[in-house]
């Protein structure tokens, strides 16, 4: 990814550090210079949702004991919720960056290196006790309370945090840098807040108030997600401090429905607010705006926490919760080097080709992503448009992942007898920047939709070689060239009115 | 073998109302293997012709295509009605001649009986006289028996005509060596209006022939008084009335014009007697309703839905196989997206249209808006309800859920206890923009729930399908099987599949209405908690109000947004609703004592003294309203062991009592444009060039694919008086989400 190589580039140096410090170079000015971290801090809010996803997607809890089965359900869908809750931090910054009039950015990180902003190095891997330090560490705050986390614990998290990133980098045939420290995030969001909320770096004019019907909002995009408890369970306490306390204690994090952040916002204080509230809801509780802190909501930490305690007590080398997935699953590039050993090369060939839809799916989502945004700056929101049309192929390519992403974890990453599996690459494309005229956006949906078919077509030719999945795939593929189609004629119908007018036009 | 008991197959059969001398040929609806998303496919399947002379079945044939009108006569709906014996060993096999010869018995053992009743006029005025019934009498030939509907305040018309509305026939078909299987056939009426013998009709409407009902009941100009308000139905009126109409936005003046129509459900009853001179008897009931106006698509919620959840319960068996549960949600995704496409979504959000204020147009928000007394707001993000959008988004869903991927989505269902939740969170829950048989927004069954919620968490599986559960076939204690058995001959609009379920009021039946006595001792409104009738021992609870049967809440608080903290909700009281509270639906909120306590007694908490205005006990610890406790008998749903609605639950005539009178009105009035199968709302959708969907208003009289918004007064929309002369000819069948006027193939 060379925008985020280039992202680095103004990081150079500061990576040996124990803390990360974020010194703006000289050569940029405060608008650009928190412009580059929140596209930082989008790339890392992509990044983990993706690595949630797959560690979510690896759980099975049918691999577990029958007494232990509900506890890997429950983790699963806390891990689900922190990658839905992601997403809100993820659009919540692009919300930021269109207030400040910067680029948007849903680049990420894509290759398992370290980056000085970075938590710990992106790695998609299965549930274990390691990944999950990283992912505790990653959002634990930067001064826990001793009543959650004791020193003594927080230091063997750590402790497994470096171990779990030197096995990988020893496996990979790296040198452990070991002065690098795994990163808390909230320090990045701590650092634009000051940015953005101090007047002198920022202008009052830096900020597009006339951007806030264009920002994606909670009834557009939230999907209906408002955290808090099933009403059967919220009904047992009152809304008394001591209430909440008593709640906070009894009830596991698991039950607490998503609450995904997303609020447009038209001033300065408003974007300090949401940031505030979004690191608050992840990794800096301490930056949670007083109004939110008396409403109990368990943050990231408080779910990574709760499964990892379980998941350390729970689990013992007779059984794992996890698939047989492969780490850093890839789709192997014809002619191209053989890729570096921290990947697993997915060699079935049918399984490739369900990577290679997979891969080409989640560059169609960040396509329409990308092309939704754009197309909220010029419609017209109070009637149905283009821009909430391709809202609506967002959170259709998602469900289009989740469905590839099923299949891929029940599908041989080599020979079929081989019991281990593939799972999600979750590999960008070359460019997620879409073309400049809106046309060409639609011709490259066009295009994006086409191949889908045609890598649809040649599965569908050939018989699964894997029966425990094949009448999934067939049911799939029938059912998704039919929506391929459809949608496929929905943008030639677009295509054609634009090619109609413009020859009225002339 | 031998003969204990006999059974009636389907046990509930829907005939569908037209004039044409030619019955609608069957065919069924499916799903086609290589065009998942597209529409149901209509298959004609084989069709059995009547000879008129002699009543015996003189062909059997798969017609070429499916036919449903004759230029303007629609082809009515007419069931056929199996009969079939069951042995000591509890096997069922159809009764036919051959069984008759092995038991030594012939024809003359065997003889029906009908009746049926048209209550609708009853159900407002309250008087016995305005009850219209119809009975045979046993019968054993193979004539036609009229289904002669006559009742104390009919009057012979001017021209003569006798004071009977015909609610159409049934026949004992002539078993013959070729088709020996004992049935009989039921033919509705042609879904006609009746009126007032007066001079000041509208002839148009009601010809000489036709007016007779008597200027001495109570039904022309009737208009229910404000003491007599617990006789409302629930929408209000709900029949036809003197213009302006309708009531709601016109003062809630409600003048009947005392209309009558031939719709009816009643009772058909087979009897046989036995060498030993035994007699055996088994019934069936039988409704006249409207034609299915969209017969390749099927409602999110059906009768069927409803039916099956009393069978089974509210729960799923805990061993129920994954791949069992997740077939059946995917069959209500996918029935999920079939109900959006008829949908104007952006309209039925709320959102203005074409320049006209979201309160202007007929829709659920806006009810909603009426009912609180608060302004009109969208449901969803209003740039984001593009109806061919949403209807991709479900079938992504749908393709998602073929993947075996879990679909994650249960949590957006709305629970049967948060139906009156208004705030944005509450109303955005699916299925979205639709009517509940309470008024408030739609719920599916618990059942239904139970099955995407189970399929939800199930995860994808390791291992191949497995084929599911051995069917336990067509025996008689699978009531599931003989609720939906496919008697040869009758189309897929006979069954209870194709019925609508959110029944406010309703289409073919008021399914509310069965509910009313399932506890022994009162008689609730069908759609309220106020008790309108009990026996003698409980006398003392008349006209209080059920606040909880076995401690579960029969009423909620209607809860609406904070303006002054988004995190809050507020009770939404008005001074017609004091209280801010509404009924819950019957069906879901007795579900579980239905399957839990049938034949025992449980509590149910009454209010202390007579309550006009609603009640209900809170749900936030607060103390309840003062309160009695009685104990009270749960009655069983069905006829003994059979798959019959129980007779005690709702009386012949009293399944279709609560619906519009004529039932022409309801495709006027319903403000909900809820049935998918039945009352489309948008049609010919097509995208257009900008990318967003475009087509016509179903009532449009005239096509131009420019939706034209609800109103009354737009002489463009089909108007109440145009359906009251003109139903058969404006109503517009829809095939593949088209207009299919020229009554060729659909095969």
């Amino acid at each position: 990814m060379a925008t985020v190589h280039r992202q680095h580039r103004h990081v150079s140096g500061l990576a040996e550090a124990d803390e990360v410090q974020f010194e703006k170079p000289p050569e940029m000015t405060w608008h650009d210079y928190v412009v580059l971290l929140l596209h930082i801090a989008s790339g890392i809010e992509h990044a983990l949702m993706v690595q949630y996803l797959y560690a979510a997607y690896s759980l099975d809890p049918q691999r577990a004991p029958a007494s232990k089965r509900k506890h890997v359900a429950h983790w699963q869908q806390s891990i689900l919720t922190i990658a839905r809750e992601e997403m809100g931090h993820l659009m919540s910054v692009q919300n930021v960056l269109t207030l400040l009039g910067g680029p948007l950015s849903f680049e990420r990180e894509d290759l398992p290196w370290d980056s000085p902003y970075y938590p710990f190095p992106f790695r998609l891997e299965p549930l274990s006790l390691g990944s999950l330090a990283c992912y505790v560490f990653t959002e634990m705050p930067m001064r826990p309370d001793d009543d959650e986390l004791t020193a003594r614990e927080r230091d063997a998290i750590i402790a497994r945090v470096k171990n779990h990133v030197r096995d990988h980098d020893q496996r990979a045939g790296r040198v452990s840098d070991e002065r690098q420290r795994p990163h808390h995030v909230g320090k990045l969001y701590e650092r634009i807040i000051s940015i953005i909320g101090d007047v002198s770096l920022i202008p009052e004019t830096a900020f597009q108030t006339s951007t806030y019907a264009s920002q994606a909002n909670f009834d557009a995009w939230g999907r209906n997600y408002r955290g808090g408890l099933p009403p059967e369970v919220a009904a047992l306490y009152d809304k008394s401090e001591a209430g909440r306390e008593k709640q906070k204690r009894e009830v596991p994090n698991w039950k607490y429905d998503a609450h995904v952040l997303i609020e447009p916002m038209p001033t300065r204080q408003a974007a300090v607010v949401s940031l505030k509230t979004l690191a608050g809801q992840g990794e800096a509780r301490h930056l949670l705006p007083e109004q939110r802190r008396s409403r109990h909501e368990p943050s990231h930490f408080d779910r990574f926490l709760e499964i990892y305690r379980q998941f350390e007590s729970e689990v013992d080398a007779s059984w794992s919760p996890s698939r047989p997935m492969v780490a850093n699953p890839i789709v192997p590039v014809a002619g191209s080097a053989p890729p570096q050993t921290q990947f697993t090369t997915i060699t079935n060939r049918r399984s490739a080709q369900w990577a290679t839809l997979f891969n080409l799916r989640y560059r169609m989502l960040l396509g329409f992503l990308g092309h939704t945004m754009r197309l909220s700056r010029v419609g017209y929101a109070e009637r149905p448009n283009l821009a909430g049309s391709v809202m609506h192929r967002v959170f259709a390519e998602m469900y289009n992942v989740k469905a590839l992403a099923s299949l891929l974890i029940r599908r041989p990453v080599a020979d079929v007898a081989d019991p281990l599996r593939a799972g999600p690459p979750f590999q960008l494309p070359y460019t997620l920047v879409l073309p400049i005229v809106d046309d060409d956006c639609w011709r490259l949906h066009r295009d994006l939709l086409a191949e889908a078919t045609s890598i649809a077509g040649r599965l569908r030719s050939e018989a699964s070689d894997e029966p425990a999945v094949a009448a999934d795939e067939t049911a799939y593929l029938q059912s998704q060239v039919a929506a391929d189609a459809q949608t496929l004629a929905w943008v030639e119908q677009i295509l054609a009115g634009r090619n109609r007018s413009k020859g009225a036009s002339r | 073998m031998t003969i204990t008991a006999l059974r009636i197959l389907p046990p509930f059969a829907i005939g569908r109302f037209g004039s044409s001398p030619t019955p609608q040929a069957n065919y069924d609806i499916e799903v086609e293997a290589d065009a998942p998303l597209g529409f149901r496919k209509v298959r004609p399947r084989e069709t059995l012709e009547v000879d008129e002379a002699t009543g015996a079945i003189s062909g059997c044939g798969v017609p070429a295509s499916v036919q449903f009108r004759d230029g303007d006569r629609i082809r009515p709906v007419a069931p056929f009605l199996e009969v079939f014996a069951v042995d000591e060993n509890g096997r069922m096999e159809p009764l036919d001649l051959d069984l008759l010869r092995r038991e030594g018995l012939d024809l003359n053992a065997l003889a029906w009986r009908a009746k049926v009743a048209n209550r609708k006029v009853f159900r407002r005025t309250g008087s016995e006289d305005d009850i219209v019934t119809a009975k045979t009498g046993w019968f054993s030939d193979h004539a036609r028996q009229p289904l002669t509907g006559r009742g104390a305040n009919l009057v012979l018309a001017p021209d003569g005509s006798p004071p009977e509305i015909p609610f159409g026939d049934v026949r004992f078909i002539r078993p013959t060596p070729e088709f020996p299987g004992i049935r009989l056939r039921f033919t509705p009426a042609e879904g006609l209006i009746y009126g007032p013998a007066t001079e000041d009709r509208d002839p148009d409407v009601i010809p000489e022939s036709r007016a007779i009902y008597s200027v001495r009941g109570d039904w022309v100009g009737f208009q229910l008084q404000d003491p007599e308000s617990y006789r409302e139905t629930l929408p209000p009126a709900l029949y036809a009335i003197k213009p302006p109409a309708p009531s709601w936005l016109n003062d809630d003046i409600a003048i009947s014009r005392g209309y009558v129509d031939d719709a009816c459900d009643g009772k058909v009853t087979v009897r046989l007697t036995l060498g030993t001179g035994r007699v055996l008897t088994a019934a069936a009931r039988i409704c006249a309703s409207p034609p299915a106006m969209v017969p390749d698509s099927m409602f999110i919620r059906s009768l069927a839905d409803d039916l099956d959840q009393i069978v089974h319960g509210p729960e799923l068996p805990a061993d129920e196989p994954i791949e069992v549960t997740r077939a059946r949600a995917e069959d209500i995704v996918r029935r999920a997206y079939e109900t959006v496409r008829f949908m104007n979504v952006p309209v039925m959000n709320g959102n203005d249209y074409d320049g006209r204020p979201a309160v202007s147009l007929d829709t659920m928000v806006a009810e909603e808006a009426f009912d609180t007394e608060r302004p009109v707001r969208p449901a969803m993000a209003p740039e984001a309800v593009d109806t061919q959008a949403i209807l991709a988004l479900h079938q992504q869903v749908f393709a998602a859920l073929r993947a075996g991927a879990a679909p994650w989505f249960s949590r957006l269902l709305r629970r049967p206890d948060e139906v009156t939740d208004y705030t944005d969170e509450g109303r955005r829950k699916m299925p979205a923009l639709m009517s509940g048989a309470d008024n408030n927004y739609l719920a599916l069954t618990h059942r239904q729930i139970a099955t995407i919620e189970r399929a939800s968490r199930g995860g994808p599986s390791d291992h191949p399908a497995s084929s599911g559960p051995t069917a336990q076939g067509l025996v008689p204690r699978n009531r599931t099987a003989q609720i939906h058995y496919a008697a040869l001959g009758n189309p897929v609009t006979s069954r209870p599949e194709m019925s609508v379920g959110n029944c406010c009021p309703g289409l073919e039946v008021d399914f509310r209405a069965v509910w009313r006595r399932l506890l022994e001792g009162i008689v609730l409104v069908e759609h309220d908690n106020f008790v309108i009738e009990t026996d003698k021992a409980h006398r003392e609870l008349l006209h209080h109000r059920l606040l909880r049967i076995d401690g579960v809440p029969v009423m909620a608080e209607m809860r609406g947004p904070s303006t002054s903290d988004p995190d809050k909700s507020i009770v939404l009281t008005t001074a017609e609703n004091p209280n801010g509270v509404s009924t819950f639906e019957w069906s879901n909120t007795l579900a579980h004592t239905l399957h839990n306590k049938v034949g025992q007694k449980v509590r149910c908490d009454f209010t202390a003294s007579p309550a006009k205005d609603p009640v209900a006990w809170p749900d936030n610890g607060e103390d309840p309203p003062p309160h009695v406790t009685h104990e009270l008998r749960v009655r069983p749903f069905f006829e003994d062991e059979s798959a019959v609605i129980s007779f005690t639950l709702a009386e012949v005539g009293e399944l279709t009592q609560g619906l519009c009178s004529p039932w022409q009105n309801d495709y006027r009035e319903c403000s909900c444009y809820y049935w998918a199968s039945s009352r489309p709302d948008f049609v010919n959708v097509e995208i257009g060039t900008d990318g967003l969907s475009r087509g016509d208003n179903w009532m449009a009289k005239e096509r131009s694919g420019n939706y034209v918004a609800d109103d009354y007064r737009d002489t463009q929309l089909i108007g109440y008086d145009d359906l009251f002369k003109h139903w058969e000819k404006l109503m517009r069948f829809q095939i593949k989400g088209r207009d299919y006027d020229d009554g060729s193939a659909a095969s």
